[in-house]
């Protein structure tokens, strides 16, 4: 869980520091004749303790690439880029006064929201979807492995298919790995029994379910349609090699996990496309709507 | 069943020397967005020049300036000095020299970049912010009741009757004296000559054709009066007969011949008698003594500390302010209070700012002092 009872400071911190700023708001803006606004000396300085905690929480993406550097937790880095990054919303509203001003301060403000909306789904997300995968999917694996755990699937329901390398109804080998493995054989290659359904099998839906995008178009991906296929092809093969039938549906499962990881990792880490490009986005609008408003006083 | 050494197999030993795909999709939409802003700042400032960085446009009457910048921004971070807007506007100072607190910045209270407002229209709290002895207003229901001019005008005048009576025609309207001057906002000024003399000129003699003249008094009048007279003597020596004695001058015989010198003295001191009698002649409207008026003062603004628009009520008649039908004293002028503006102005209404009626820049130096 992202979000535990070690945030409670930096919580309490960031409500107090949102209740004084709002009341100091509110008395400025009471007094305001012509209405709050970002030019004002009390705007300014909502803008400056604004841009702070923008600039802050953004360092969060340098300090993750200089892992080594001693400048305190990783932890602490992202409490801190999760809470400066809350009360700059509050901060950055009351700079501007609620409204949305000229061209380039008024995209700056719908690029910030985008950005903090866009952070606050991916803290919802990491924060209950790592319990999701861990319950979900126990051989998790390495992102990038995917395709390349995929075609080593495929590789073995090939040899499993053509029956090489062990004898049917035999386990090749056997352990407890960490995690739920699912059971694997390796089917034997034997003159006895007819494997001409076994091949057919694999050519028209094992291999198109196995390959790169196969998953979305395959009746294998859907559980009770891929039990009634394996069930089916059971009843039409050599009832010694049933065992490699188990054997292939479980392969199907890892595949279906693969699958799922594939989503669920996107889902996971998807928002930062989102995030990341428009926080630097954010910086170089915000620098040049900074110099250009000093600028011209 | 897979043993863990199977599993480990599968994992490339090597893929951590590759970019994860997101990231470096991620990389690409960075470099792509950060690009495409700095391509727009640049473009909007080489084609459109500093438009997108400000709040809002111009005051309608700026709209001249909207694209020369550097008339008003003289200076790199600074704000618009007040020079800037000397140069072409001449107001003169709402605090005077020396005095504290001076004058704020010119943008202080005309914030510029708000739009096609009227920068003229400058909201209450400014004024408040110095004014606190009159208690922050609110609203026009806050303010007090209008000071008024010091009435002491040393004259005399009776609206009800002049609107009641057929006098040229018919009754007078208020137009009929009142004019506005060329701006609409004021009405000149009652002159004898213009509003008066058609009905009140005084003459010497109701035989002389000239009227005595407005605004001449004392010696001067005497002068005059003596040199109209012989005038008119001459003209027609009938006019010269003496008024009837039946006592003859001291040292002179009852049957001598007219003295012209006794009678001139003794028609110019009848005339004078006539023209300061008390309700009548000069004094029907003036306050004075034989040969002596009393200056009347008639502000030109019976409101030292505002500036009322007539033009901007003239769809109103007079009369929905100015009761003038029952003034029977022109000291006790027929000026509306604040409750009378109520009806119309106030929140969801006009306008009721401070600055609709009270100029923050005096038209003169003398004035607000």
């Amino acid at each position: 869980m992202l979000i535990d009872r070690s945030h409670r400071p930096w919580m309490v911190a960031t409500a107090l520091a949102t209740g004084v700023s709002l009341l100091l708001y509110a008395v400025y803006a009471s007094r305001a004749p012509d209405g709050p606004r970002g030019g004002s000396w009390q705007g300014i300085s909502f803008g400056i303790a604004a841009s702070v905690c923008i600039g802050f929480a953004a360092l969060l993406g340098a300090r993750k690439r200089r892992p080594h550097y001693r400048l305190g937790r990783a932890a602490t880095w992202l409490k801190a880029h999760l809470w400066l990054g809350a009360l700059s919303l509050p901060l950055v509203l009351f700079h501007a006064g609620f409204s949305a001003g000229g061209t380039l301060s008024g995209v700056l403000l719908w690029i910030f929201l985008a950005v903090y909306v866009t952070g606050v789904v991916g803290l919802v997300l990491q924060q209950f979807l790592p319990r999701v995968m861990t319950q979900s999917l126990p051989q998790e694996t390495v992102f990038e492995q995917l395709d390349h755990v995929r075609e080593q699937l495929l590789a073995e329901a090939e040899h499993m298919a053509k029956g090489e390398g062990g004898a049917v109804a035999r386990p090749k080998s056997a352990g407890r790995v960490q995690g739920r493995v699912v059971e694997s054989r390796a089917a034997a290659a034997e003159a006895g029994p007819d494997r001409n359904a076994l091949h057919l099998f694999l050519e028209r839906q094992l291999r198109p379910y196995f390959a790169p995008d196969g998953a979305r178009r395959s009746r294998l991906s859907d559980a009770s349609a891929r039990a009634a296929l394996f069930e089916e092809l059971r009843r039409t093969v050599d009832p010694a090699l049933h065992p490699v039938t188990r054997d292939l549906e479980a392969l199907c499962g890892q595949r279906d996990q693969l699958e799922m990881q594939r989503r669920l990792h996107l889902w996971l880490h998807g928002w930062l496309l989102v995030h990341v490009p428009l926080s630097y986005l954010m910086v170089l609008l915000g620098a040049v709507h900074a110099v250009m408003a000093l600028y011209y006083g | 069943m897979k043993s863990s050494k199977d599993l480990a197999q599968r994992i490339d030993p090597g893929y951590h020397r590759r970019r994860h795909p997101l990231r470096r999709l991620r990389l690409l939409l960075s470099l792509g967005l950060v690009a495409a802003g700095g391509l727009w700042v640049a473009a909007s400032f080489a084609f459109s020049g500093e438009r997108i960085y400000v709040r809002g446009g111009v005051a309608r009457s700026h709209a001249p300036l909207a694209d020369a910048c550097d008339r008003c921004h003289v200076d790199a971070f600074a704000a618009a000095p007040d020079a800037a807007c000397l140069s072409c506007h001449e107001v003169l100072p709402h605090v005077p020299a020396g005095k504290t607190p001076p004058d704020p910045r010119c943008g202080t209270c005309h914030a510029e970049h708000g739009g096609r407002v009227r920068l003229a229209d400058v909201a209450d709290g400014h004024c408040n912010a110095c004014h606190l002895s009159h208690g922050t207003i609110t609203s026009i229901e806050d303010h007090a009741q209008f000071e008024r001019a010091p009435l002491d005008q040393h004259l005399r005048f009776n609206h009800r009757a002049h609107l009641a009576k057929d006098l040229l025609g018919g009754p007078l309207a208020c137009a009929d004296c009142h004019q506005p001057q060329p701006d609409a906002r004021d009405f000149g000024p009652i002159r004898f000559d213009a509003h008066c003399a058609r009905c009140h000129a005084e003459r010497l003699h109701p035989d002389l054709k000239d009227a005595v003249p407005h605004g001449v008094e004392g010696a001067r009048l005497r002068e005059w009066a003596t040199a109209a007279l012989v005038r008119a003597f001459l003209e027609d020596p009938r006019l010269a007969a003496p008024p009837s004695r039946p006592n003859a001058a001291p040292g002179r015989s009852p049957g001598a011949p007219p003295d012209w010198t006794d009678a001139l003295r003794a028609t110019t001191d009848a005339a004078f008698d006539a023209l300061f009698t008390p309700g009548r002649g000069c004094l029907l409207c003036h306050e004075g003594d034989r040969g002596r008026i009393v200056p009347p003062e008639i502000p030109s603004n019976w409101f030292p500390k505002a500036r009322f628009d007539h033009k901007a009520h003239r769809a109103e008649p007079c009369e929905s302010c100015h009761r003038a039908q029952g003034s029977t004293d022109a000291m006790a002028v027929d000026l509306p209070g604040v409750q009378s503006c109520h009806a119309c102005h106030g929140e969801g209404k006009a306008v009721a700012t401070c600055a609709a009626c009270h100029p923050y820049h005096p038209r003169d130096a003398a004035a607000w002092r």
